[in-house]
């Protein structure tokens, strides 16, 4: 029963336009207003009755008379008589994608184009076509056939097609047929319409789009005969494709290298076995396209449309809108199968590229040209579109047997900047309409990586600071994704954790001496740091000068017992000698210059003299080194402490001492 | 008679030499005092200031950011202390970076355990700042500082 001819031509238009910016541009459907001012009428009415005929070119068409309620603008009155190309004539049928359909009664807002003597087409396609609807809260609603569905994700944010307020859109467009600027606000949140699957549904079988199984390789075509769509039986050998002999002025290789682009695009899908070729420039007999059989299969530039109701694509600069181009399957007839199911077999695809894209250079260069060239191209291998219906007159969401996706080279409205790169949704089309082919295996996910444990490098080191002042420790280590935690403490003890201290260095201001580790760690270990000390000297707070005093001896121990006299310095003792008041030394004097001289010891030892008070800890310095029996001097820098200063006797045995004073720090 | 001449001649040469090398100055500076605090030991310490021992090869040791002595210290007050001679010797203590000045900052003698002497030395801009060479033998040196200039 399939072997009857199936002329067929598959459509699709893209809405482009720009929004005047310097920057790239953002795509957009032509805004309402220019839509209106660009119809040759506008009406609203009701579909009374289609029926199809052939075309001059042995096409069909479709005429669909409508009751005129009201002429907004124009002259229509009574009925129009609307055509567009496609439709069902005896056994020959023929399916639009992006082209208007009516159903009988429907009520409608038609923005209209003239093609002939009471012969109109909807401008734009689709785009001049607003049905009206309710939503479930009882808004009466101006809807495209588009898809739209709140809530989708992605560049839909960008496309979305919004939903206008019936009243208020008529009243804007009465406005602007009278030459009154009002403003476009119009616009409504969207509810679902009435009978439309709620958006809980929608999204439930719109994502995750996982495997191919679920849906029939038929749900990825456009309907061409009863339920089945069409596909090529050719492949794996070539499909042989020729450009027309008008080229595109000013996109490179005057359009070949988007062609190109669109076939290796399909051509390479890993899954698949897609074998378009491209020939060269055709001779100049191949002029038909979407028009008429003529026996190649062509992709044709700068072609006129407006017998569609399509007007030249606008492009100026940065600015650009309107139809890029149709596509489609301009022939298809017998039938075959894959995998069990039936199609109607292809026999020949053109595609037709609209006028006024010539030197549109932004188009030619941001990538859009290629993937619109790859949209069409797709076509002509019997795709829909990914988010519309099979028919393309309802979305895609509101059949479930359909996959559904809003990014894809085939989405009605393309995605900027895909540059001819076959989305998932294509990819699983081509790969169950033609299959051939099986992907490499996805490369195995690159193991987790192996965790090294932590291995200290560095340790940090101890320092001495004097008291106020900061000491910053550090530590290295090796290991995978590193974490630190510093601490107060010897090294394993974590009862003191340092706040914030989580990095490879730390910065602590300890009043007292003070210790410190880290703790480095990943997922599969520990290191503990050495213990790092930062010792708390005291010191001068403000600068000091130096005063000369006269030469001055300060104590004497050979002298008589007393405060600056005797006794001789015992064994592993300290004393403490008072200083100011004496020699010239002023009270608050915070150093010394001193002369110290050990006299004649029984044994070999040190001193160490150090700031007061009594009592003072004692650290592990010396100022002078003493031998047995022998007068040796030095001479040294001395801190004060409480207005003193101690002598510590390392030595065996007691020591007789004198320090004299020459100047001090204050 | 020769000879007193021309050993005379040669110590005039030497310290026109010295004087020439070391003719920078700089300065004011102020003083801050410090609890006394032992900075360098080659017999006990690691790292940088610590072991091993002075042999004839320069070291170049770490002042300013240890006991205290802040990052902008131009000159510190110190004890230095030797232990451990195998000759008589001398060390020359000098800011580390610019050319050995022909000064001594102690001498000593093989036959002392441990001999000390005050000083006050120059520090470079660099980590280590402070340059420490030993003339003869071998020996290990100690340095407790006590205030810097600033």
């Amino acid at each position: 029963m399939l072997h009857r001819a199936a002329r067929s031509i598959l459509c699709f238009a893209f809405a482009f336009a720009a929004v005047r910016q310097a920057s790239a541009a953002t795509f957009v459907v032509p805004n309402d207003r220019d839509l209106i001012r660009h119809a040759d009428a506008i009406v609203i009415g009701t579909a009374l009755s289609s029926y199809a005929q052939l075309t001059a070119d042995n096409g069909i068409e479709t005429v669909t008379t409508f009751s005129i309620e009201e002429t907004i603008k124009g002259d229509p009155s009574g009925t129009v008589n609307v055509v567009e190309p496609g439709g069902e004539f005896g056994q020959r049928a023929t399916v639009l994608a992006g082209v208007p359909r009516f159903a009988e009664g429907q009520r409608v807002l038609l923005l209209l184009a003239r093609t002939g003597p009471n012969r109109w087409a909807v401008t734009q396609l689709v785009l001049g076509k607003f049905r009206f609807e309710t939503d479930v809260t009882g808004n009466r609603l101006l809807v495209r056939d588009e898809a739209e569905i709140a809530g989708w994700d992605g560049d839909l944010q960008l496309h979305r097609e919004r939903r206008r307020k019936a009243e208020a859109f008529v009243d804007f467009i009465r406005a602007e047929v009278h030459g009154q600027t009002v403003p476009a606000d119009y616009f409504t949140d969207t509810a679902p319409l009435q009978l439309e699957p709620s958006a809980k549904s929608m999204s439930a079988h719109f994502t995750p789009i996982a495997a191919v199984a679920p849906y029939t390789a038929n749900s990825y075509t456009m309907l061409i005969s009863g339920n089945l769509g069409s596909r090529w039986t050719v492949f794996p050998n070539a499909v042989s494709w020729l450009s027309g002999t008008t080229q595109e002025p000013g996109a490179p290789g005057g359009g070949a290298t988007a062609i190109q682009a669109a076939f290796t695009s399909w051509d390479n899908d890993c899954g698949s076995n897609v074998n378009y070729v491209y020939s060269g420039v055709d001779n100049g007999t191949h002029t038909q396209g979407l028009h008429g059989v003529d026996g190649a299969n062509t992709i044709l530039f700068e072609r006129d449309l407006s017998s569609w109701g399509v007007p030249p694509f606008t492009c100026s600069g940065n600015s650009y809108s309107g139809t890029l181009g149709i596509g489609g399957v301009t022939e298809a007839s017998g039938s075959n199968s894959v995998n069990g199911e039936a199609f109607v077999t292809t026999t020949e695809g053109d595609v037709e590229m609209n006028r006024g894209l010539a030197n549109c250079t932004v188009l030619f260069n941001n990538g859009d040209f290629n993937s619109a060239l790859t949209h069409e191209v797709g076509h002509t291998l019997g795709f829909r579109h990914s988010d519309q219906n099979r028919s393309s007159n309802a979305a895609c969401t509101t059949d479930a047997s359909l996959e559904c996706s809003n990014q894809a080279i085939m989405k009605s409205f393309i995605s900027t900047g895909l540059n001819a790169a076959l989305q998932t949704w294509d990819q699983h089309a081509v790969q169950a309409v033609y299959p051939g082919n099986v992907c490499a295996p996805a490369p195995p996910p690159p193991p987790p990586p192996t965790c090294t444990a932590p291995s200290i490098t560095a340790q940090p080191s101890s320092t001495t600071v004097t008291a106020g002042s900061s000491a910053t420790l550090s530590v290295s280590a090796s290991g995978t994704s590193l974490t630190y935690q510093w601490f107060v403490g010897s090294s394993g003890n974590t009862s003191s954790p340092i706040n914030n201290a989580t990095g490879p260095s730390v910065t602590v201001t300890p009043a007292t001496t003070t210790n410190y580790w880290v703790r480095v760690s990943n997922s599969c270990g520990t290191a503990a740091s050495a213990t790092a000390t930062v010792s708390v000297v005291s010191g001068s707070a403000t600068a000091t000068k130096f005063y000369l005093v006269t030469p001055c001896r300060i104590l004497d121990t050979r002298n008589a017992n007393g405060t600056y006299g005797g006794p001789a310095l015992a064994s592993n003792s300290s004393r403490n000698v008072p200083v100011a008041g004496v020699c010239g030394i002023p009270a608050g004097a915070a150093a010394l210059s001193i002369n110290m001289t050990v006299l004649a010891p029984g044994s070999d030892g040190f001193m160490t003299v150090y700031p007061g008070p009594a009592g003072s800890p004692i650290g592990p310095t010396s100022t002078i080194n003493y031998r047995a029996f022998k007068m040796l001097a030095n001479n040294a820098i001395i801190r004060t402490g409480a207005d003193s200063i101690n002598v510590y006797n390392s030595g065996p045995s007691a020591a007789h001492f004198v320090i004299d004073v020459n100047g001090y720090f204050k | 008679m020769r000879k007193p001449i021309l050993s005379i001649l040669f110590a005039l040469v030497a310290t026109a030499l010295a004087s020439a090398v070391h003719a920078q100055s700089s300065g004011p500076y102020s003083y801050y005092s410090l609890t006394p605090c032992r900075i360098v030991d080659t017999r006990y310490f690691t790292g940088v200031n610590g072991s091993p021992g002075l042999t004839t090869a320069r070291r170049d040791f770490a002042i300013k950011g240890n006991c205290g002595v802040p990052t902008t210290a131009k000159a510190v007050t110190i004890n230095v202390t030797v232990t451990n001679a195998t000759t008589n010797s001398w060390l020359t203590i000098w800011p580390a970076g610019t050319p050995t000045p022909f000064v001594s900052t102690i001498n000593f003698d093989q036959t002392v355990v441990a001999l000390a002497n005050g000083a006050i030395v120059g520090l470079s801009a660099s980590a280590q700042d402070l340059s420490v060479l030993n003339a003869n033998g071998s020996c290990h040196v100690l340095i407790d500082v006590t205030g810097y200039f600033q």
